[in-house]
């Protein structure tokens, strides 16, 4: 019914993201169960869960690094693994920061970026000042912390200025000051029209950064707003 | 890391393969010639333990690390499957010139240059030198007698590139499919296995199909025991060929439809 509900409103305009009745089982764990949701234009989706809840099978189904065992996942009108690879316009965050830990922040998002673009030391730095990181530090991203990783986490999602973000628990670890700098950040892309889905334990940011917001509880997903 | 911690093993295992030439050497006062290559990598406990030091080496190839995300995000399935196989295939590259390279350098500065194989080489072939200077690398009959040097050290290379580039491919394979535990275990297995290669019953069926087996030149086409026959250089390139199509076309077809789940690997 909310689905329907949802449909109506959003009549005429074609969603970035369109997930339709996903379902997906790890064994005999169903882990998503008819899981829908339309991500609109220079909008952010939140969900919020618990752990365990299938946000992140949900996000992983989104950028195509999962299967899903029936129903159907659109980017852009494009149907995932059969007319995309993979999510590849997307600034990504999932789960826990996976960085080289013996190369420096620096290191690493000048790896990353330069898998698709052309060398740009001062975008590089830029983007690395943006989110609060010292952009000359030689330090090596093993030695950290929780937040810093977090930062630059966000830093990689960022750096390619992709109109799509996938952000899975992107305040994770972050300080209070931290928090409030990265929320004031993703309400900068929002309006410079980027469209974002976000998962968060944490209410407040939800409610201060998302337009529409679903619940995740045991694979089964409500929208609240 | 591994990479270099291999180079370092590799340089130990040349060492210690052809540690007593040096003292041949100086007793006949004859420098040897570049061309020791053939003749070290056909010991067959060189050949066993540098298959297990590749093992080693590509343990850490980064089959479906959490590190790997990012990249298979920007890069597509596809592509970072390709490129895997190529950085494999150019890691066995460079650890096969560095092994033949070590084959040299490893006798600086008693090496002097010849188009032939040289007095040491063929002392170490034809006099029982090896025993009076518990010498490892004998030089072998088979290869002087039917290879010029430059012949049998291109030779050599490039048998040496295509097996250590075939097992990485292999273990990569293997773990897009099942993981990487078992890619790693079932490969130490196989390396391992060249120890019972002598035993008759199995002489038959292993010299065909234990590819490290075929880096040791002199076994081509001879006499194994009895109607036994190693298998010919023709054989052993084409069976590697052929296995290192097998298994990049493998992972190309198993990379379409992979999950991504890293914890499996972690």
């Amino acid at each position: 019914m909310e689905n329907e509900n949802k449909q109506e409103v959003q009549v005429g305009k074609m969603p970035v993201i369109s997930v339709q009745h996903a379902c997906k089982s790890f064994g005999k764990q169903q882990v998503l169960k008819d899981v829908s949701v339309d991500c609109m234009e220079g909008s952010i989706t939140g969900i919020v869960g618990h752990n365990g809840s299938g946000k992140t099978v949900l996000f992983k189904s989104i950028c195509g690094l999962l299967y899903l065992d029936s129903g159907h996942i659109y980017i852009r009108g494009r149907e995932m693994h059969k007319d995309l690879d993979m999510l590849n316009e997307a600034g990504v965050i999932i789960e826990e920061p996976a960085f080289l830990g013996n190369y420096s922040g620096y290191k690493n998002l000048d790896y990353l970026y330069r898998l698709r673009n052309p060398k740009n030391p001062e975008h590089i730095e830029a983007v690395l000042e943006k989110v609060g990181l010292d952009p000359k530090s030689r330090k090596h991203v093993k030695n950290y912390s929780m937040g810093m990783r977090q930062r630059l986490a966000i830093a990689q999602a960022i750096m390619e200025d992709q109109k799509i973000l996938i952000l899975d628990e992107p305040m994770n670890g972050l300080d209070k000051h931290g928090v409030a700098d990265m929320r004031k950040l993703f309400m900068e892309l929002k309006e410079q029209g980027r469209t974002a889905v976000m998962a968060s334990h944490n209410k407040e940011d939800i409610d201060i950064l998302c337009d529409h917001v679903y619940e995740m509880e045991m694979g089964v997903l409500q929208q609240v707003r | 890391m591994r990479f270099i911690g291999t180079v370092i093993l590799m340089i130990a295992m040349v060492a210690a393969t052809a540690t007593g030439i040096d003292r041949l050497m100086i007793d006949t006062q004859e420098w040897i010639t570049p061309w020791m290559a053939p003749n070290i990598i056909d010991n067959a406990h060189f050949v066993m333990t540098y298959g297990f030091a590749m093992c080693y080496m590509y343990s850490d190839v980064p089959f479906m690390q959490k590190t790997e995300l990012y990249k298979i995000v920007r890069k597509g399935k596809k592509r970072w499957c390709a490129e895997k196989i190529l950085a494999i295939s150019l890691q066995g590259l460079i650890m096969a010139i560095l092994t033949i390279g070590m084959t040299i350098l490893i006798f600086l500065p008693r090496v002097q240059f010849d188009w032939d194989w040289g007095k040491v080489i063929y002392t170490l072939a034809y006099s029982n030198s090896i025993y009076k200077y518990n010498i490892v690398a004998r030089g072998s009959q088979a290869v002087i007698d039917k290879y010029q040097p430059i012949q049998a050290m291109l030779i050599c290379f490039l048998m040496l590139w295509l097996e250590i580039t075939l097992l990485g491919i292999f273990m990569f394979t293997l773990s897009l499919y099942i993981n990487r535990t078992l890619a790693v275990a079932v490969s130490i297995a196989i390396i391992a296995m060249q120890m019972t290669v002598y035993l008759a019953p199995l002489m038959r069926v292993l010299v065909y199909v234990l590819p490290f087996y075929w880096c040791r030149m002199s076994i081509y086409g001879q006499q194994a025991f009895l109607d036994i026959y190693y298998p010919s250089f023709a054989y052993c390139l084409i069976a590697s060929i052929l296995g290192l199509v097998i298994c990049v076309t493998a992972a190309m077809l198993r990379i379409r439809k992979k999950e991504f789940i890293w914890n499996n690997e972690e």
